[in-house]
């Protein structure tokens, strides 16, 4: 190249050239032999490197299997040596590769420039960042104590941060959304009922063996976990028979042979008046009851007056539909499922009481360590790892956010409300830091518009997370978490009816500048001089957790990525032990009736929507997890957007068409964005439903911005469960604006005397 | 001239990775302006602090809170999909090996533009003209107009304005000589 003419550099512009020292950085090496061999012509995902891995584009987290050509993820398939999903994984496992490469993932540690909310950052090494965070988890716990901390987290990659904050002392180490927005209630009901959580993270149901199964408000089919669905249609082509409870015509009612089409908020009516049906009918199953349960006299009591007739009305539904749905699952008893539900959050006073009437329900059917009933987990053994992180509980504060207010939420954590109650009003003592990990807290907590404001009142608040969300955008430091395509995590057992042993490892290199979780936690332990977190890397403890299973890393990968185990999950009716304190299964809770709680449920009727409203419920889209995968191309692409469920004859009435877009105003005057109207007969005329997860308000997610309504932006009004605190969901009421003017909808279903209506504090118009 | 214009092509690599003190020095600023004056592009007294041009390059080129940002990848801009690792990295690694090279240890992905513009100035340094000439046509200038003119359309930072135009003059003005010697 001789002929560089069309350029006439000065001789000051070549000083400047030749002065300047550009080529102390390596930007390229010589390429290895290796390397430079040509590229191999086999199509798509043929000839690539095969790493096994665990999903988590949902917590289910199936066993997968990364494929990566030339250090690039090109496919992930389920694991086929998994006996839970085999060679299976749902959209979302597969679009894995999506969230990997999304150009609008947080590649570098960043420091806020910009007011909070406005997302204007500048980016930071990581010594800077930490160090920040660092000095602030000290400095605010210098000058407030330990209990101004509080950490919002989800996830088992979020577990390694969270015993930061225990170390430094404070009683709010963990206020997992997990439990205080969705299972906390059903949890608390079944751990006290049964002695161990039959519904958390997992659902110990064998719908796969079952003769009959009974759904109330579990949309199985919308919310995919690739085992629990598989199970729940195998059942179904086994002949299983279907019970679906639920205002609207979701996929799994699609599937029922009696589909119960009930006015929200009356669940628990229908099952104590099926409890005593059962009972005075002589249904129940005497035998283990007797032997088994403790309280069936003062159930028995409890119960006696709420007759089907009572419920019919309340529930809005014929006593012959009610009576036949119950005389199908007895006559399959004890093989009937009746499913403990998972997101039980809904209307704050009787959420736990509900899950403790299905609970009991099952257990009056002696559906309870059989075949097709409620099962028992098979722990997977594996080696005990010690972090040298606090073990203990740190002190209570003099009024505790926990246990002052709720007497079972200490089991979890600290109440979500609470926390932010505190933050805003700084009682009963102020709380000024907050760490966020794993959960996108403004999208996943009633009351965003609160949360925001309390925001607003830290001193200092970051988070560790993968894509700029709203939570991000709110945050001082925003640490860039690595996919869980790119960490290792904990060594991960499956209890259910197919146990196995796994390991999440990275299939390729963390992009860019993102860390695991477990180094993020280290490093910032390190920096704030904390003794914590024994092991130098993920590996060092994954090995020692395989070894108390007898294997290693190696070992374990060697045979596939997964070992699996004989499972144990029914019992001898006649020799069965719980775990409670008594080792019987509790129909009636003296610990409850020690907090003056009901120690055996009561209908507690939730207030009917005011004229003019209806109830607003949520549900899942079955390619969607949350509010993190809606910026997921390939998802997006599926599901770019979510509709408003509307009743036909409502619609009509209001002169509202399919497909027609449309505002909606809440009860307390706040209004939604732009969603399409589904009209349709599947759901009561009482009640509208929408996707959750939609309608993200962070700019920097170039394919969910604005994309459908949000629900959480229309939940403002919440109540929390008397037990453990946890927010209800389904108290908000919405009406529709289209082109500006608000429309009353018409009330097609009025409730009945024993219902109140809802009557909010300042029902106002619009603007918001 | 080879040796200035691979050492120009470093120079708008260098200008384009996240500031740091060599790339916020005097001195790059100087060298940036003697080459904005003979591309014959009005620049004036270029004066920016480190943290300026630091919020100024995230805003740009990593997260922008309106949503208006340019990422420098060309895997965005190529095959449709638009994400990272995708046709353009594929592209961009090819001719890398091709040349006997690959990117040393780095945090992004290997069709960063400054790890593309760098290629450029080793090629020149190297003096292998055919695979220049094809990397620019069947590679760079598939994706840098787009690129460019996202940018353009974002009234981005003048400082990242210059550049891009410098980068886009230059590539014009090479790609002429040498597509037009090679084909």
């Amino acid at each position: 190249m001789k002929r560089r003419n069309f350029l006439k550099l000065s001789a000051s512009a070549c000083a400047a050239l030749a002065a300047l020292e550009l080529g102390d950085r390596p930007v390229f090496k010589a390429a290895y032999a290796k390397a430079r061999q040509a590229k191999t012509s086999l199509p798509g995902s043929l000839g690539a490197k095969e790493t096994p891995s665990v999903c988590e584009m949902c917590f289910w987290r199936c066993p997968i299997v990364g494929k990566v050509k030339e250090g690039k993820l090109v496919k992930i398939e389920g694991n086929p040596k998994s006996p839970a999903n085999g060679p299976r994984v749902c959209a979302r496992g597969n679009s894995g590769v999506q969230l990997l490469y999304d150009p609008d993932r947080i590649k570098y540690p960043l420091k806020r420039t910009g007011a909070r909310g406005e997302g204007k950052w500048a980016r930071i090494s990581w010594d800077e960042a930490l160090d920040e965070v660092a000095h602030n988890l000290i400095k605010v716990k210098e000058k407030y104590g330990p209990h101004a901390l509080a950490y919002f987290d989800h996830g088992a990659s979020a577990e390694f941060m969270r015993d930061i904050f225990k170390t430094l002392g404070t009683e709010n180490y963990t206020n997992e959304p997990a439990f205080y927005q969705c299972v906390g209630p059903a949890a608390l009901a079944y751990l006290m009922t049964y002695g161990y959580i039959t519904t958390g993270t997992r659902q110990y149901v064998d719908m796969k063996h079952a003769k009959a199964m009974l759904l109330i408000g579990t949309h199985i089919g919308e919310n995919v976990h690739v085992s629990h669905v598989r199970e729940f249609i195998e059942g179904l082509s086994n002949g299983a028979k279907l019970v679906v409870v639920d205002p609207r015509f979701s996929a799994a009612a699609a599937k029922a042979d009696i589909y119960l089409p009930i006015r929200p908020g009356t669940d628990t009516a229908l099952l104590l008046a099926w409890m005593n049906f059962i009972i005075t009918e002589g249904l129940y199953d005497k035998d283990f009851v007797e032997r088994n349960c403790s309280g069936f006299h003062e159930l028995k009591k409890a119960v006696k007056d709420y007759t089907l007739n009572w419920a019919a009305p309340i529930c809005d539904l014929p006593v012959t539909d009610m009576k036949r749905a119950i005389l199908l699952l007895a006559k399959n008893s004890p093989n009937v499922s009746i499913h403990p539900g998972r997101h039980s959050t809904w209307y704050g006073r009787g959420d736990t009481s509900r899950h403790q009437a299905l609970a009991i329900l099952a257990a009056l059917f002696g559906a309870v360590g059989v075949k097709g009933g409620l099962y028992f987990p098979t722990p997977v053994k594996k080696g005990h790892l010690s972090f040298g992180c606090a073990e203990e509980e740190p002190e209570t504060p003099k009024k505790s956010l926990s246990e002052d207010y709720y007497p079972f939420a200490s089991t979890f954590g600290s109440p979500t409300s609470k926390i932010i109650q505190a933050t805003r009003t700084g009682k009963p003592y102020p709380v000024k830091l907050w760490g966020i990990n794993g959960v996108n807290i403004i999208q996943t907590i009633p009351n965003p518009y609160q949360t925001m404001e309390a925001i607003k009142k830290l001193d200092f608040i970051f988070c560790e997370e993968i894509l700029p969300t709203e939570t991000a955008i709110w945050s001082d430091i925003v640490l860039p978490g690595a996919t869980y395509l790119e960490r290792y995590d904990t060594v991960y057992t499956y209890d259910l009816l197919t146990p196995y042993l796994t390991v999440r490892q990275p299939v390729v290199k963390p992009m860019f500048e993102t860390k695991s979780s477990f180094w993020i936690a280290r490093e910032l332990a390190k920096r704030a001089g904390l003794k914590c977190f024994n092991y130098n890397n993920e590996v060092e403890f994954i090995e020692e957790e395989l070894k108390g299973a007898g294997l290693t890393l190696k070992s374990l990968n060697e045979k596939g990525g997964i070992v699996t185990y004989k499972a144990n999950p029914y019992r001898d009716p006649k020799k069965l032990k719980v775990a409670t304190e008594e080792g019987k299964i509790m129909l009636s809770i003296e610990d409850f009736a020690d907090e003056d709680l009901d120690p055996i449920p009561k209908f507690i009727p939730t207030p009917a929507p005011p004229k003019g409203y209806v109830r607003l419920v949520y549900g899942r889209s079955p390619v969607h997890t949350f509010t993190r995968t809606m910026n997921n191309k390939w998802l997006h692409n599926e599901a770019p957007e979510n509709h408003l469920w509307l009743n036909d004859k409502v619609a009509k009435k209001a002169g509202i068409k399919d497909g027609e877009e449309v505002v909606l105003e809440n009860q307390d005057g706040y209004r939604s964005w732009p969603i399409k109207v589904k009209v349709t007969p599947g759901i009561r005329p009482d009640t509208a439903f929408m996707p959750h997860g939609f309608g993200s308000r962070s700019k920097l997610l170039s394919k969910a911005y604005k994309q459908g309504a949000s629900d959480q932006f229309m939940i403002t009004e919440y109540e929390d469960d008397p037990f453990m605190g946890a927010s209800s969901h389904r108290t908000n009421f919405i009406r529709i604006v289209k082109a500006g003017r608000v429309i009353d909808l018409p009330e097609l279903c009025p409730p009945p005397k024993e219902i109140p209506r809802f009557s909010a504090k300042k029902t106002r118009t619009g603007g918001k | 001239m080879d040796r200035e214009l691979s050492k120009i092509f470093a120079l708008l690599a260098r200008g384009f990775s996240y500031p740091e003190e060599d790339n916020s020095s005097d001195a790059f600023f100087g060298a940036v302006k003697e080459v904005a004056k003979a591309l014959d592009i009005p620049c004036n007294s270029l004066s920016y602090t480190e943290p300026e041009l630091r919020e100024a390059y995230t805003l740009l080129f990593i997260n922008e809170p309106r949503g208006r940002w340019a990422p420098p990848f060309s895997s965005v801009y190529l095959g449709g999909e638009g994400i990272l690792m995708a046709k353009g990295q594929d592209e961009a690694r090819n001719f890398y090996l091709e040349a006997g090279l690959e990117p040393a240890v780095s945090s992004e992905p290997e069709d960063f533009l400054p790890t593309e513009l760098h290629f450029i100035s080793k090629l020149i340094e190297n003096d292998k003209e055919e695979i220049l000439s094809r990397f620019l046509k069947e590679h760079l200038l598939k994706w840098f107009p787009r690129f460019y003119n996202r940018l353009k359309a974002l009234e981005p930072h003048p400082y990242y304005l210059l550049l891009a135009e410098m980068t886009w003059k230059l590539l014009n003005m090479i790609s002429q000589e040498v597509i037009d010697e090679t084909t």
